[in-house]
């Protein structure tokens, strides 16, 4: 039996429709997002809803053997696990952005909005750019219209977001998508499962046109 | 005695079984030693305190201090300590984790490095779950790296890719930086194969990439210590500057985390200008134990005195704790007790 975490939301259902196409469905559509956990024993796995952010903690820790998790969460967080598969859904960009005509003070430190506070840090070290981090956990975009920072670090996924609040993308620092993660111990007790439903996936997004 | 002190016992009485001697520290050391080997024992923090105007750590790590503070002669040095280690959680928090381990110091051999791997198998065996060992080689993997040809930054960016086994973000890399497409091939193949057909997975590399010497060390080592548990996984890791041969790591079942660590660290022993070649090993017994539910220690009876006389309530139980029982006095009952009860007062069974 595999316990997988999906992330609750649009991403987990199309990963969930892609485990269904690859024979891991559990014959009910998991819309009652009331029901965290769905399990399939007869096709050995257990499926558990949770938040996005969190799916990688329970990989980590073991509380499920394999997951889904974005890149973006993977490269805050970095934890502990096998990142065996990138399934290419949920495609989208980490992005500085500002308002419309910005232009950088570099005699002051850059304010940064974002949720991403390791990420952020660790990108404008590599720029060797001095910032202050503004840690927020949703509407990122607001914080330049208000001026409560000059540009944000978040992903972009259409851009749509960015132009209804006049913003821009300034850097595109780097691709995110979902990724298949497994805890490294759970790997080693079921790895002929693990790499099974790995396959299987694999199969399908390589025959299927998968549209998110 | 509980589950962490029976295992504990279990596992002392076999590293003695291999004529390894016990070897004690002291708590702390030096907040230098451990700071500046972080990557030795893989860890990020340590936690210092001050004291005569000297700033200390709470040991993170066994082994550097036993290379430290040794004293090692000629011959070789076969030890192993249990001690408490302190370290970082993933969820950030300090934990005090008790650590069990060998260590073979001086001249190691093939013969003493199988040893020590069996020594490690039965270790894990002793635990009292399904376990598995990993074994790797941070020299084939270091040659490995030079056939691909990219500088120390990116390397570690090939690494991290490889411990994670993430072989599409490492054919992304690969192609970005105009790799080697053999050396890329390769690497691809050893992040992807199923355990069981690592070995051959290996051979074949080493038709490209002279691994003759490294792959007849785990060969020895498999053939000697094989008893379906050991597999090849090139993934684990292993710091280079510390690590130069052998590397391996032990999972338990129901455990997320290795719980074995170890391997041939003769990069440490030259740091500190302490001998030629060091092996050896580490348990995390604690973590080992988060995830172990153990029958809280009961004793096999209780004596129920009341208000008569202490002396004579005392005998009585002395009395039958030398008969081999297990007793506990007290005026009451305790709530839910299951064992026997005896009464000082009456005289009663």
């Amino acid at each position: 039996m595999i316990n997988i975490a999906l992330p609750k939301g649009r991403l987990g259902e199309v990963v969930y429709l892609l485990l269904e196409k690859a024979g891991y469905g559990c014959g009910e559509y998991p819309a009652d997002g009331r029901k965290l956990i769905i399990n399939c024993g007869e096709n050995g796995v257990n499926y558990f809803w949770v938040k996005p952010s969190d799916s990688a903690v329970y990989v980590e820790l073991g509380a499920a053997d394999a997951g889904i998790a974005g890149k973006d969460v993977l490269g805050e967080t970095q934890p502990d696990v096998y990142e065996i598969m990138d399934l290419n859904v949920g495609k989208c960009k980490l992005c500085v952005a500002a308002k419309n005509g910005f232009k950088d003070d570099l005699s002051r430190p850059l304010r940064v909005a974002t949720k991403y506070v390791n990420s952020a840090e660790n990108y404008f070290a590599s720029i060797g750019r001095e910032i202050e981090i503004i840690k927020l956990n949703g509407s990122i975009e607001l914080a330049p219209v208000l001026g409560l920072s000059d540009v944000i670090f978040d992903v972009v996924e259409t851009g749509a977001t960015l132009k209804e609040n006049d913003l821009c993308v300034l850097e595109e620092v780097t691709d995110v998508s979902a990724r298949f993660i497994v805890n490294k111990s759970a790997y080693k007790f079921k790895s002929k499962e693990i790499n099974l439903l790995a396959q299987s996936l694999k199969g399908i997004l390589k025959n299927g046109n998968i549209k998110i | 005695m509980n589950y962490e002190e029976r295992v504990c016992e279990k596992i002392k009485k076999l590293f003695e079984n291999y004529g390894f001697k016990r070897y004690k520290l002291s708590s702390f050391d030096e907040y230098s030693l451990y700071s500046e080997n972080l990557s030795f024992f893989g860890g990020k923090d340590v936690i210092s305190f001050s004291a005569g105007g000297k700033l200390l750590a709470l040991r993170p790590d066994v082994t550097l201090s036993i290379i430290k503070n040794g004293r090692f002669g000629k011959d070789t040095q076969k030890l192993f300590y249990d001690e408490k280690v302190y370290r970082k959680t993933p969820n950030g928090s300090f934990a005090e984790v008790s650590q069990l381990g060998a260590e073979v110091i001086g001249n190691v051999d093939i013969l003493s490095e199988a040893e020590l791997c069996l020594l490690a198998l039965k270790t894990l065996s002793a635990v009292g779950r399904d376990y598995v060992l990993d074994l790797s080689h941070t020299g084939a993997v270091s040659k490995i790296m030079e056939k691909l040809g990219v500088s120390d930054s990116d390397k570690k960016i090939v690494l991290r890719c490889l411990e994670s086994k993430n072989a599409d973000e490492f054919k992304r890399f690969a192609e970005e930086k105009k790799l080697n497409k053999d050396a890329v091939e390769s690497i691809v193949k050893l992040m992807t194969v199923p355990s069981e057909r690592a070995r051959d997975v290996l051979g074949e590399i080493s038709g490209s990439i002279d691994l003759s010497e490294e792959l007849k060390e785990l060969d020895e080592i498999i053939n000697f210590a094989a008893n379906g548990k050991i597999n090849i996984d090139f993934s684990l890791g292993g710091d280079t500057e510390y690590y130069n041969g052998l590397f391996f790591k032990g999972y338990v079942k129901g455990v997320p985390r290795a719980v074995l660590s170890g391997g041939r660290y003769d990069g440490l022993l030259k740091k500190f200008k302490k001998g030629e070649s060091a092996a050896g090993f580490a348990l995390y017994l604690g973590e080992i134990c988060k995830y172990t539910e153990d029958k809280p220690s009961r004793p096999d009876a209780v004596l129920v005195y009341g208000g008569g006389n202490a002396r004579t309530a005392l005998i009585r139980a002395e009395k039958l704790r030398s008969e081999g029982i297990g007793l506990l006095t007290a005026r009451e009952i305790p709530e839910g007790f299951e064992g026997e009860i005896y009464y000082a007062e009456n005289g009663d069974d």
